[in-house]
């Protein structure tokens, strides 16, 4: 947990929120009006230099948090504060400030570039945009030094996204969000779109830049191997609520939602361990535009009773700092290993 | 009759018992397209076998061949792609071979399935509509009967609900359940062989390892063959029996998955273990594979692998190298898989090699562990 590190928090959420209106689907305009809670109270910090991986299956809203977190979207309730400072109003002087210091990574590296633009000028756009008065020889230099940061060659800026492989043009990316020395990186599932040896080369690279320029990551995928291998910290999200939040080695050593256990336990292996795995959980997550009342994974979980249909669990702190949402996980139990016979 | 007929006659008693078993022979499949006015070669001669009930895994990164050989086996390529070599489904013939054959094997014998369930699906047409099309097409069943059939392979691929959910159109499914309706309709013809084509990339790990499961239950029930296509060798390593690696366009590595996955003898092999981060021990620097996968049109001369290869040595760079058949049903293709076939294992425990390892890419998997 970042708690217990010492200095102030680089990005806090508290109790963050959005919920959009729908209408239930099938029935098209005519469907009953409801409220579809994409995130729905979430709450963390990421201390500077270090990251938080935020995993959970599609549609949990782990994007949506992401969005949130850099401010590109409101929240309808609950706040994001940036180094202390709450998120500044979109337009004003402080919000560009701000923003140089927060930036986001996409998937697809391809759809997150200018195809008519050079990769050097699209990495040194951003200085266009912040420092209009720099000249053109400075940033020259810069662009190149970013792009020798990032493992690319000068001569790649003069090339066209096109002609990057896949794992170049994320580098590129990597460049552009970087330009602006900013503190906090937000990458949503940035290597899901790469071969897996390139996998490997940028999730190095990743923890290179960590390492060098004291970056904190929120590093968003729903691959639990590489959550693992670059995270300080780990969220689990389901149906827009985090289920369980701690620091990453114990977590994935010892999970103690039952949500997280079967998450881990999904994961096919190339080591086959004799342990006996879990059973896969059934079904898929449930519509969140029509959740389940009480805890919301109760439709799926081994473990629910009448209870779990009844009430939302809470999030409990654990005494080794972990927070976790779950009935049957309570500060006394948690001491033996959580693991769930199925 | 002398001795040497009996013992012939038993040699060829035995191959026609083993021609039997056998189910797809693929040999030398070369894919060559057309691009302007020259030729590309995508598909470098490709030998591959599968036997009845067997479950074979085929990994390689984008661009490696995968999916074109059986796209190429079963006559889906288009028009500007050259096929060479030989496909023998049962003994016959489907290269070049007449529609009316191909009919009779391809979604019946062979059915397929794809990456994203919801752009193989009709989005116009409501999935009962769908399954039973695949039922008449395949096997004559109209009306009721097909109707009746439909709700039993829905139910048979774990659909809840199956008499309503024939009626639903795909956009009302999950990916997951999409995906159980094409196994559906892949059923539909009773096939003797699946071929899986990254049948759970699209989808959530919790919902791959359902798909997966009931992949092996089907397959445990119908004694169906499976080709799983895949670039998570996860997967792979936990579905089949036996695995081929691909590269560039040619098979690197062909063993059975526990030995490739316990003692990988290829490079790229070796390499693309390292590159995957472990779900469980301490963590280290994960052994990244150098460079690039090269384009079909810009090879390097010698072995494929071998500017990205840490052990690479000027032959390497000269010529192709020979594939070496380590054991009766291993394969590898480099020069060097000689000196691997007694690997050390289990590897010193002292941190010293690591770093050398690490530094000439010589990972092996072991290592992590």
């Amino acid at each position: 947990m970042t708690a217990q590190d010492s200095g102030k928090p680089l990005l806090q959420a508290h109790g963050i929120a959005k919920h959009f209106s729908v209408r239930q689907s099938g029935l098209g305009p005519f469907g009953r009006k409801g409220l579809l809670k994409a995130v729905d109270g979430v709450t963390l910090s990421v201390m500077p230099g270090r990251t938080l991986g935020l995993v959970g299956e599609s549609g949990c809203g782990k994007s949506t948090t992401g969005r949130l977190l850099l401010g590109l979207m409101t929240p309808s309730a609950g706040e994001v504060q940036f180094d202390g400072q709450p998120l500044a109003k979109a337009g004003t002087a402080e919000w560009r400030q701000q923003r140089q210091l927060m930036q986001m990574v996409y998937q697809d590296p391809l759809g997150a570039l200018d195809r008519r633009l050079t990769v050097g000028r699209q990495i040194g756009e951003p200085l266009e945009i912040h420092h209009p008065g720099m000249t053109v020889a400075d940033r020259n230099e810069r662009i190149v030094a970013e792009m020798a940061a990032v493992g690319l060659q000068p001569h790649h800026a003069e090339r066209y996204p096109h002609e990057l492989s896949g794992g170049q043009r994320q580098r590129v990316v990597l460049a552009r969000a970087l330009i602006l020395q900013p503190r906090l990186l937000v990458c949503d599932e940035p290597i899901s779109a790469l071969d897996v040896s390139i996998q490997a080369q940028v999730v190095n690279l990743l923890l290179d830049l960590q390492q060098d320029l004291n970056l904190a990551y929120v590093f968003i995928s729903h691959d639990l191997k590489v959550v693992r291998q670059i995270s300080h910290d780990v969220a689990v999200m389901y149906l827009g609520r985090i289920v369980e939040y701690g620091e990453a080695e114990s977590l994935f050593r010892d999970p103690q939602h039952p949500y997280t256990q079967a998450l881990l336990a999904a994961i096919p292996s190339v080591v086959r361990q004799g342990a006996p795995r879990i059973a896969p959980i059934q079904g898929d997550p449930p519509d969140p535009a029509n959740p389940p009342s009480g805890c919301a994974f109760r439709t799926r979980c081994p473990r629910a009773t009448a209870l779990c249909a009844e009430t939302a669990p809470a999030l409990q702190t654990l005494p080794d700092g972990r927070q976790v949402a779950c009935h049957f996980v309570t500060p006394d139990t948690a001491s033996r290993p959580g693991r769930v016979a199925a | 009759m002398d001795r040497a007929d009996i013992r012939d006659q038993h040699a060829q008693d035995q191959h026609i018992q083993h021609q039997q078993e056998r189910l797809v022979e693929i040999r030398n499949l070369t894919i060559d397209f057309a691009q302007g006015n020259r030729l590309i070669r995508a598909l470098h001669g490709v030998d591959l076998s599968l036997d009845r009930g067997e479950a074979v895994g085929l990994v390689g990164e984008s661009g490696s061949g995968k999916s074109i050989t059986w796209l190429a086996a079963l006559g889906l390529l288009p028009g500007k792609a050259k096929i060479g070599g030989s496909v023998m489904f049962e003994g016959r013939q489907l290269l070049q071979a007449p529609h009316k054959l191909l009919d009779t094997v391809r979604g019946r014998r062979v059915a397929m399935i794809f990456q994203d369930p919801s752009s193989s699906l009709n989005p116009v047409l409501k999935i009962g509509k769908q399954i039973t099309e695949a039922l008449s097409l395949h096997r004559g069943l109209k009306g009721a009967a097909a109707e009746a059939e439909a709700k039993r392979l829905l139910d048979r691929v774990g659909i809840a609900n199956a008499a309503r959910r024939l009626s639903d159109y795909p956009h009302e499914l999950s990916g997951g359940m999409n995906q159980r309706a094409m196994i559906a309709m892949a059923l539909a013809g009773e096939p003797d062989l699946l071929i899986a084509d990254e049948p759970t990339t699209a989808l959530d790990a919790t919902v791959q390892a359902q798909i997966l499961a009931l992949l092996q239950d089907i397959r445990r029930d119908s004694h169906m063959a499976m080709v799983l296509i895949s670039h998570d060798l996860g997967v792979v390593a936990e579905n089949v029996d036996r695995v081929c690696v691909m590269y560039a366009g040619r098979l690197v590595e062909e063993a059975s998955s526990d030995r490739v996955f316990d003692r990988p003898r290829h490079p790229y092999t070796r390499g693309l273990l390292a590159a995957l981060p472990a779900l469980e021990g301490a963590r280290r620097r994960l052994v990244a594979i150098p460079g690039t996968v090269p384009e079909p049109w810009n090879l390097p001369r010698g072995c494929a692998f071998a500017p990205r290869c840490g052990e690479a040595e000027e032959s390497c760079h000269r010529g192709q190298p020979p594939q070496v058949s380590v054991d009766r049903d291993e394969r590898v293709l480099c020069f060097h898989a000689r000196y691997h076939v007694d690997p050390v294992h289990p590897v010193p425990a002292e941190p010293a090699p690591v770093a050398h390892v690490a530094a000439s890419g010589h990972a092996v998997a072991v290592i992590a562990q």
